[in-house]
């Protein structure tokens, strides 16, 4: 059986005036067709440089893929731009980028610019074309979509501009959608509306997800596996009621402690900076804040594994046993 | 609270965007008949959407824009009549954190200096020992090294840069800080760090923090009251305990039930409530109305 899409040790780096920077390292995964994968980490943890990998839209000038492939639906992805990318991206994969406000050509109407990728993709006439995109729209629900295509992105809302987005990102039918912390510059009412058409759209069009987000509360949401990153590494990975019930990597752990439940005094927060691409310690990247590293953290990077005794998918990069020092300690 | 309380907002107003000779734009009301009191010591949060006004309120009541009507009592003072000479010693008292530490301190100056300015400007600690002194003790509590303040602030992270923030904001003891989205730009981790200076320092020093956020999870941790705004209006003021218990505003309602909460099984059996604000239009005599014991809501 293949999967959709496979990550085999891809490495990411950035050319910067203070030398190679290592956004992404010996990344791997699978990733199932119909699954929704939410990628977790803080900023510079290589999050979102990842997905720009897969989807073929690293910025030419300063970043190089040092190594490693990607297999989407049985084919290798080509490592450079190429002409290739265009019957792949765009038509295969879609991508939904953060900010609303600035994703959209200010000067075009909202019509011209989602009948932009089906003009790519597909010979439409003109007829056939608008009725495509007015099935769109009303897809992502828009109302009064004939009137809408008319308009400009600054008639529309932030979050109606995010469904305009989605509408661009699935117009060609992607088999797989990526979305880079889509909701995050959206209001809660607003995300919560955007989060149950995402439901929506992965139900009815049989999408695979990969939503990249540091909310933990819309990673419960959406996601089937979680997947955490830091300095660049999948430290750990898992079903996602394992992740946040039975987390194995001390950084998840941090992370889950970070934000607030009802009846907490005082928030355990993790201590310390992210660190410094360009100048990584040996050995886990996350010792320095980890309160329960062991000597060998210090040492050795530790493998991605299966946790022992762990949920089925889940993998953890540690050298030492969380569920037992919590134990010790008296529980989550 | 029988108690005079350090800070009381009454029939607050603002506008922008007035018509004028040269332009016909639409008139925004900010902030609409807003009242409400803060007593010394306490955790007031204001969390809104954006364009609720929370921010707007902030920057009134800092004085740094003016309200069209309404009082402004801080201190037993009427501030919001007060011209700039008048309002320098307030500003010892009130002072406010901004979302952006990126853009809030002065990339040119070393960051001691950032941190002493207020000394200069309020004239307080001449010697130049002194206050290099009582600068390094500030940049202690907010947990940064004093070694660290003949840099620049470029060369601290966004966590780093918020501390500065915070050591400049407590340099004069004020008694209150308005603290607007002070964690928005900040990653997950360092967001705790940063909530939890915050209560180490209402405990030490007991300074009262008007905290304007639309992090409802965060808000319910670190306020004992809560008001929620929504077009320019307190739509619902209570305590935290109350509000998040029973919110009786059905803006409150939905926005409470649109936080995403960190726990997949809770996730997926919940309810989500929309609030359709067509469905709900503002009562014209409408006011804050007392349905529970200090539980007000708008009618």
């Amino acid at each position: 059986m293949t999967s959709l899409l496979q990550v085999e040790d891809l490495s990411v780096a950035f050319h910067t005036p203070r030398g190679l920077v290592h956004a992404v390292q010996g990344v791997s995964y699978r990733l199932e067709a119909g699954e929704t994968l939410a990628v977790v980490g803080e900023s510079g943890s290589g999050k979102s440089v990842h997905a720009l990998a897969i989807a073929g839209l690293l910025p030419q000038a300063n970043a190089r893929i040092l190594g490693g492939t990607v297999r989407f639906a049985g084919q290798t992805l080509p490592a450079q731009q190429s002409n290739q990318w265009t019957s792949i991206r765009g038509r295969q994969i879609g991508f939904v980028f953060q900010d609303p406000m600035t994703a959209l050509n200010p000067l075009l109407t909202i019509g011209r610019q989602l009948a932009a990728p089906l003009r790519r993709h597909f010979t439409l006439d003109a007829r056939a074309l608008r009725r495509r995109c007015i099935e769109l729209l009303e897809r992502v629900g828009i109302a009064q979509a004939e009137q809408r295509l008319k308009h400009f992105p600054h008639q529309f809302s932030g979050g109606m501009r995010q469904r305009v987005l989605i509408a661009m990102a699935i117009a060609a039918n992607p088999r797989l959608l990526i979305a880079d912390e889509a909701t995050t510059a959206l209001d809660v009412t607003v995300q919560a509306q955007i989060l149950d058409l995402i439901n929506e759209l992965k139900r009815d069009l049989d999408l695979t997800v990969i939503w990249i987000s540091h909310d933990l509360g819309v990673v419960a949401r959406l996601a089937d596996t979680v997947q955490v990153m830091y300095a660049g590494q999948i430290v750990e990975r898992g079903p996602v009621d394992a992740l946040f019930h039975d987390p194995r990597h001390a950084y998840t752990l941090g992370l889950l402690r970070s934000v607030p439940h009802p009846g907490t005094e005082r928030l355990r927060a993790i201590g310390g900076q992210p660190p410094d691409l360009a100048n990584l310690p040996a050995g886990d990247p996350f010792a320095p804040r980890n309160p329960y590293a062991t000597a060998r953290c210090f040492q050795q990077r530790p493998p991605l594994l299966p946790a022992s005794q762990g949920a089925a998918g889940h993998c953890v990069a540690a050298w030492y046993d969380l569920p037992a020092i919590l134990a010790a300690e008296g529980g989550i | 609270m029988s108690s005079e309380p350090l800070l009381r907002v009454q029939h607050l107003n603002k506008t922008f965007g007035k018509a004028g000779l040269w332009r016909r734009g639409p008139v925004v009301h900010a902030v609409r008949d807003l009242s409400f009191t803060l007593h010394a010591g306490e955790t007031l949060a204001l969390v809104g959407e954006s364009g609720s006004g929370k921010s707007t309120v902030g920057r009134l009541l800092a004085r740094l824009q003016d309200a069209d009507s309404g009082h402004i009592d801080f201190a037993g003072q009427r501030i919001s009549g007060f011209n700039r000479r008048q309002l320098r010693p307030v500003r010892q008292d009130l002072q406010i954190i901004f979302q952006d530490p990126f853009s809030a301190l002065n990339p040119r100056m070393r960051v001691a200096d950032y941190v002493a300015e207020p000394f200069v400007v309020h004239g307080l600690h001449p010697q130049r020992e002194a206050r290099a002194h009582h600068t390094a003790e500030l940049l202690r509590q907010v947990g940064l090294d004093p070694a660290l303040g003949n840099r620049l602030p470029h060369q601290f992270s966004g966590g780093q840069r918020q501390r500065l923030c915070i050591a400049r904001a407590l340099a004069l003891s004020p008694r209150l800080i308005i603290a607007d989205e002070p964690i928005t730009a900040l990653d997950v981790s360092i967001q705790a760090q940063i909530i939890n200076l915050l209560q180490d320092i209402q405990a030490r020093t007991g300074v009262a923090l008007l905290f304007i956020s639309h992090d409802l999870s965060m808000v319910r941790h670190l306020s004992q009251r809560v008001a929620v705004m929504n077009a320019g209006r307190i739509v619902e003021l209570a305590s935290t305990e109350a509000l998040f218990a029973r919110p009786r505003h059905p803006y409150t309602q939905a926005l409470l039930s649109a936080v995403p909460l960190p726990d997949p099984r809770l996730e997926r059996a919940r309810q989500r409530l929309s609030f359709d604000a067509a469905r709900h239009p503002w009562p014209a005599q409408g006011a804050l109305c007392e349905v529970a014991p200090d539980h007000f809501v708008f009618e």
